[in-house]
């Protein structure tokens, strides 16, 4: 799942839409729903900042959680190629 | 003055035979014998009637063919008839079969009207969908991701069968199950077939997937109409993150991706 839609499907009860995740505040609003529902999200949803604003918080939250793997691999005296062995997604954070 | 008769220095056409007609030397005379329009020329030197030109295909006497018909193959075939040749190059009417019979070589050298071969595939109908569709968490059941494109107009759904073959490119996020399917949505009537030969893999995500089903709708399962083919989640939470996925989801996917359903319509043995 995108961050986009991690971040659509936590401020609300997201049914669905068609074509690309949404990059800007035109885009959110011109969401086009699934066939015969007649609106992106059950209830009320979210404005594009709130998106935006989850967005980085998830984003936040997942280079902390590999910020956190390095660190405990390091506490554990492993090198930087043991632990790409390991997980070559923290590649950038070594 | 003496008067000489040189009679007919000439042919004179006396029309079609008259048996009480008399005719004499030279006399031309049209006559049918076995339903064969001869012309007939008069020999004898003595006029005469009531001798016919022919008699069962022989000249009489006193007639010999001035120009011989032939029969009119063609025009004695009859109605509602095909012409073809025998092995001796002679036509040979044949009647015309019955209401979706076709013309067949039933044997050496020979034809004849029959049934058509009990399994004939009718028609392949084709659809596609090339949008991506992201679906939430909280959809609820019962719900259309997508339409295909067009109208499905089966040729005869009260006696051909339907192949159905579907697949659909999916990025699955885990857990997914699939209770997934095309909705016909007819003009009169909808028929869902979810449950049927139903082609899931969820490899948990985020990770390219693939959604399908291949199965058959037999003759008679649904009413003659045109359809509307909804992709369609019947349980809540069965449905996979996005379907046919494309860059949005990885790079790696390259493009678009695009959800084939492919219907066969077949008439069955």
């Amino acid at each position: 799942m995108t961050t986009t839609l991690k971040a659509m499907n936590a401020l609300g009860e997201l049914i669905g839409f068609q074509g690309d995740d949404p990059t800007t505040a035109t885009q959110y609003k011109a969401l086009k729903p699934l066939d015969e529902q007649s609106s992106v999200y059950k209830g009320d949803a979210p404005t594009w900042t709130q998106i935006t604003a989850k967005i980085k918080e998830i984003e936040d939250a997942e280079a902390k959680a590999k910020t956190d793997k390095v660190s405990a691999y390091r506490k554990v005296s492993m090198t930087d190629d043991e632990i790409r062995a390991i997980d070559p997604t923290l590649e950038e954070y070594l | 003055m003496a008067t000489i008769d040189l009679g007919k220095l000439g042919f004179v056409n006396k029309g079609t035979y008259n048996n009480s007609t008399t005719y004499e030397k030279n006399d031309l005379v049209q006559f049918t014998d076995g339903g064969i329009l001869s012309t007939y020329l008069y020999i004898d030197s003595t006029a005469q009637s009531g001798q016919a030109p022919s008699s069962s295909g022989t000249a009489g006497s006193r007639w010999v063919y001035f120009a011989k018909g032939v029969a009119d193959a063609v025009a004695s075939a009859g109605n509602n008839k095909v012409l073809v040749t025998d092995g001796s190059g002679s036509l040979s009417p044949l009647s015309i079969g019955s209401t979706g019979q076709l013309l067949k070589v039933t044997g050496t050298n020979t034809v004849g009207f029959a049934a058509a071969d009990p399994a004939v595939l009718r028609k392949v109908h084709n659809f596609r969908h090339s949008t991506r569709v992201s679906i939430g968490t909280a959809p609820g059941a019962n719900i259309n991701a997508f339409t295909f494109s067009g109208t499905f107009t089966p040729v005869d759904a009260t006696n051909n069968s339907f192949y159905v073959n579907l697949t659909v490119p999916t990025n699955h996020g885990g857990n997914d199950f699939g209770s997934h399917g095309v909705r016909f949505d007819g003009s009169s009537n909808t028929y869902d077939f979810n449950l049927r030969g139903v082609k899931h893999i969820d490899v948990g995500g985020p990770h390219m997937s693939i959604e399908g089903q291949s199965y058959i709708i037999a003759a008679g399962e649904m009413a003659q109409q045109s359809f509307t083919l909804r992709y369609r989640y019947y349980e809540q939470s069965s449905s996979p993150d996005t379907v046919c996925v494309n860059t949005s989801d990885n790079s790696r996917v390259g493009g678009q991706t695009t959800a084939e359903l492919i219907i066969f319509e077949y008439k069955n043995a």
